[in-house]
């Protein structure tokens, strides 16, 4: 690990955002349509170094004996805040976890910014989008890297802007800029726990520094007057874990989110930034471990998330708000595991899920680059003819998401639901996860079918089908990823295989392996891992062979299925009416206050102001009559009687009410009769 | 030697004088006489005020600024008496009172 205490490292992250500012500065002007390769470059360098990175860790596990831990690598930066007694430093620290973490957003984002360059060709904004871009891979890698609280809710705002920035990147569309709003102010409700989480950590550790908090935290913890407290901190970080990565409650700006370009919705609304709820609460372990009940919470919001998302991701007809759904049921299942203690498995789903639900968002915006941005499933169907390579690629994204043996869902989702199932109190939570096993492969081909197979339909001004080679080139590497990233595993052999054992050497998951081992001491594995994953296999292809016999041949099938659940499809179509119910009970309300606020202070506060104003205004008035008569001698008789009065006040230096009453008088008496004379 | 206070009494008349004749008189040629002795009254209180100065040993300053003041008295008399002259073309008179375009 020696080999990392280097400045180099901080190459990862200032890679991109060089990119990022030279595009900002010449992009208009000079490098228009080479707008693009800055940011390649930079992400490229970052990817190649992040790979280094991967490398040098698992270099070092190889040599050390292993089950202790590693002590993570620190790149020291320089000090950022000092107050009072609190230290913040901008200080990065790599261990197998950031590892881990680095390697897959920097090779996604590589894919994507590719991509990119292909997909927003011709785009008016195009070096404007590739500058967010850049700075957002910027944000991430310093969220990932931070190595205190301070620069972690750096990193968490700064990804938050650029994904404000970017879903609102077609503004002037009234839906794109209502949809960044929503990012923006539920995003808010989160990060308001989260950094009232950061506080109370300050309030009782007196530092941001994760080492230093998390090597008090357990002994701090077991005493009986920080209960309340340690409970408090848990699932005050998991609100912003909430609101970051789209769990209940706080998931309705995600959908809503795929306003923004195809490109962005598969880097930063699937692959990486709404990640970084999970790899916060992984990197907490020690905070969450400790708590039971926030483990309990996290792993139960986790599974009614990724059931409830799944039901409304069945009956939508928007290709990406499909996908969207589906990434929020994803990130439910890793919210489930490292709420079962398996922050492993957690971690290994967010690694595959990253390649294959990237693979399908870019398959989707290749459908929408050839149908002229039409996405709908009622306006587009059988492409298969028309999108070949597209076809292939969503479909083995599409595999993978479903669970089908041996790609790269498979591996990682077994194992969350082993584990859950294995819980010796929270079961039901695994049985809920494999309920919404099949439901993500019936809708996953559900859309599959429709968009490539059925009748042939393509909205009338899509007139140049066709499909871009620098959008092919990634989608072809991403579907690697998603058919073989699951190899990482090497076996299931229940732990992650080599990636568990590698991320074990992280103190934040050990902290999650030392929870699980005292959760299961003394109970049996009720289901052994192999049983598992034969089973959601068998679930996982009946999923898919119920899609297949349905939407095969288009809509007609399923419109009649719809039709006998009446309600239930009119209740998940209209996503539940979640989002009305907020317009109801919050925003409905809010908006009455605000216009009652605004009654009162334009009424009731301006009248008084009103009537205050009005005695000065109308002595000026009355003065203004007699004085400005535009008479160049009254105004020297008014300058003359005016030093007059400031002479005798400076002589006498005292103030006499009686003395400036007739002074005033005196100036009154001389203008009426200088204005009568005139 | 002069006591100082005389040029400051002599100031103070040649001003007041100049005050009561910008007020009074409505000729806007002897206003403008009026305004340049006023400007004659501070000069010589300035020349008064000088003499005390190089009492206590300190420069000719007051002097010298008196200098620079007759010189921009003179600048400022030729552009005065051009306004002046500029005033008459556009109204057939030189009555002060005649221009009140400009009250409030």
């Amino acid at each position: 690990m020696d080999a990392l205490n280097t400045q180099w490292i901080w190459l990862i992250a200032l890679a991109p955002l060089m990119g990022s500012i030279i595009v900002a500065l010449f992009g208009k002007k000079t490098l228009k349509e080479n707008s693009a390769y800055p940011i390649i470059l930079g992400v490229g360098t970052s990817m190649v170094m992040s790979w280094w990175v991967l490398k040098t860790v698992l270099t070092a596990i190889s040599h050390s004996q292993g089950g202790h831990g590693l002590e993570p690598a620190v790149i020291e930066g320089f000090q950022w805040i000092n107050i009072g007694g609190l230290q913040a430093n901008i200080q990065a620290s790599i261990d197998p976890l950031s590892a881990v973490m680095l390697a897959t957003v920097t090779t996604v984002s590589f894919f994507v910014m590719i991509y990119s360059k292909g997909y927003m060709k011709d785009d008016p904004g195009f070096w404007r989008f590739f500058a967010y871009l850049g700075m957002f891979v910027f944000s991430m890698v310093v969220l990932i890297l931070a190595d205190n609280f301070a620069l972690i809710f750096f990193g968490w705002e700064a990804v938050g802007v650029c994904s404000y920035l970017l879903i609102g990147y077609y503004f002037d569309k009234p839906s794109a800029a209502a949809a960044n709003k929503k990012a923006f102010i539920l995003n808010r409700i989160g990060d308001f726990g989260f950094i009232m989480g950061i506080l109370l950590i300050i309030a009782n550790f007196g530092t941001v520094n994760f080492v230093d908090v998390f090597e008090r935290y357990a002994e701090w913890a077991s005493l009986a007057e920080n209960t309340t407290a340690k409970h408090l901190i848990a699932l005050c970080l998991f609100t912003g874990a909430c609101g970051k990565s789209a769990q209940l409650p706080l998931y309705l700006w995600l959908p809503d989110a795929m306003e923004g370009p195809s490109p962005v919705s598969a880097l930063i609304h699937a692959a990486t930034m709404v990640t970084a709820g999970v790899y916060m609460t992984v990197r907490c372990g020690v905070i969450f471990t400790s708590s039971d009940v926030a483990m309990h919470v996290v792993a139960i919001v986790g599974a009614c998330t990724a059931l409830f998302a799944a039901t409304m991701g069945m009956a939508q007809t928007d290709v990406k708000r499909i996908w969207a759904y589906s990434t929020v049921s994803q990130l439910g299942y890793m919210f489930m595991a490292v709420g079962v203690g398996d922050a492993v498995f957690g971690i290994f789903h967010l690694y595959t899920h990253a390649f294959f639900k990237a693979l399908l968002f870019l398959s989707a915006g290749s459908v929408m680059h050839a149908m002229h941005h039409h996405i709908d499933l009622k306006e587009i169907g059988g492409l298969r003819k028309d999108l070949p390579i597209t076809t292939w690629t969503c479909f083995i994204g599409a595999l993978a998401l479903a669970g089908f043996p041996f790609l790269a869902g498979y591996w990682s989702k077994d194992g969350i639901l082993a584990s859950a199932l294995n819980h010796p109190t929270l079961q039901w939570v695994g049985w809920i996860g494999v309920l919404t096993a099949v439901m993500t492969a019936y809708y996953t081909f559900r859309c599959f079918f429709l968009t490539f197979f059925g009748p042939r339909k393509v909205p009338a001004d899509a007139h140049h089908i066709h499909e871009s080679k620098w959008m092919m080139v990634p989608l072809l590497a991403l579907s690697v990823g998603a058919l073989f990233a699951g190899w990482a595993a090497g076996s299931g052999d229940g732990h992650g295989g080599k990636l568990g054992h590698f991320l074990h050497e992280s103190a934040s998951i050990q902290a999650y392996t030392h929870y699980s081992d005292d959760l299961h001491h003394g109970h049996e594995h009720a289901f052994s891992h192999s049983a598992v994953a034969i089973g959601s296999s068998i679930l996982a292809i009946v999923g898919i062979i119920v899609a297949f016999v349905v939407y095969r041949n288009g809509h007609g099938t399923g419109a009649k299925f719809a039709k006998m659940l009446g309600p239930i499809h009119k209740g998940a179509f209209n996503k539940w009416y979640i989002d009305e119910f907020f317009l109801c009970i919050l925003v409905k309300p809010l908006y009455k206050l605000g216009r009652i606020c605004f009654g009162s202070d334009n009424y009731v506060i301006n009248f008084i102001l009103w009537i205050v104003c009005a005695v000065p205004r109308s002595i000026g008035f009355l003065l203004s009559i007699l004085s400005q008569t535009g008479g160049m001698q009254s105004y020297a008789m008014q300058i003359l009687l005016g030093i007059t009065v400031i002479t005798f006040l400076v002589l006498t230096k005292t103030v006499s009410l009686f003395v400036v009453g007739i002074l005033a008088i005196g100036i009154i008496i001389a203008v009426v009769l200088d204005r009568i004379t005139n | 030697m002069v006591d100082y206070t005389y040029y400051i009494i002599l100031g103070a008349i040649l001003f007041c004088l100049g005050l009561i004749g910008f007020v009074s008189r409505r000729n806007m040629i002897l206003m403008f006489l009026c305004t340049e002795l006023m400007l004659q009254g501070v000069a010589v209180t300035l020349v008064g005020f000088n003499r005390h100065w190089i009492i206590l040993g300190k420069g000719l300053d007051g002097q010298a600024f008196v200098v620079f003041l007759l010189v921009v008295a003179a600048a400022e008399a030729a552009l005065a008496m051009s306004l002046v002259l500029l005033l008459q073309r556009y109204k057939p008179t030189l009555d002060v009172d005649q221009f009140s375009e400009m009250r409030g």
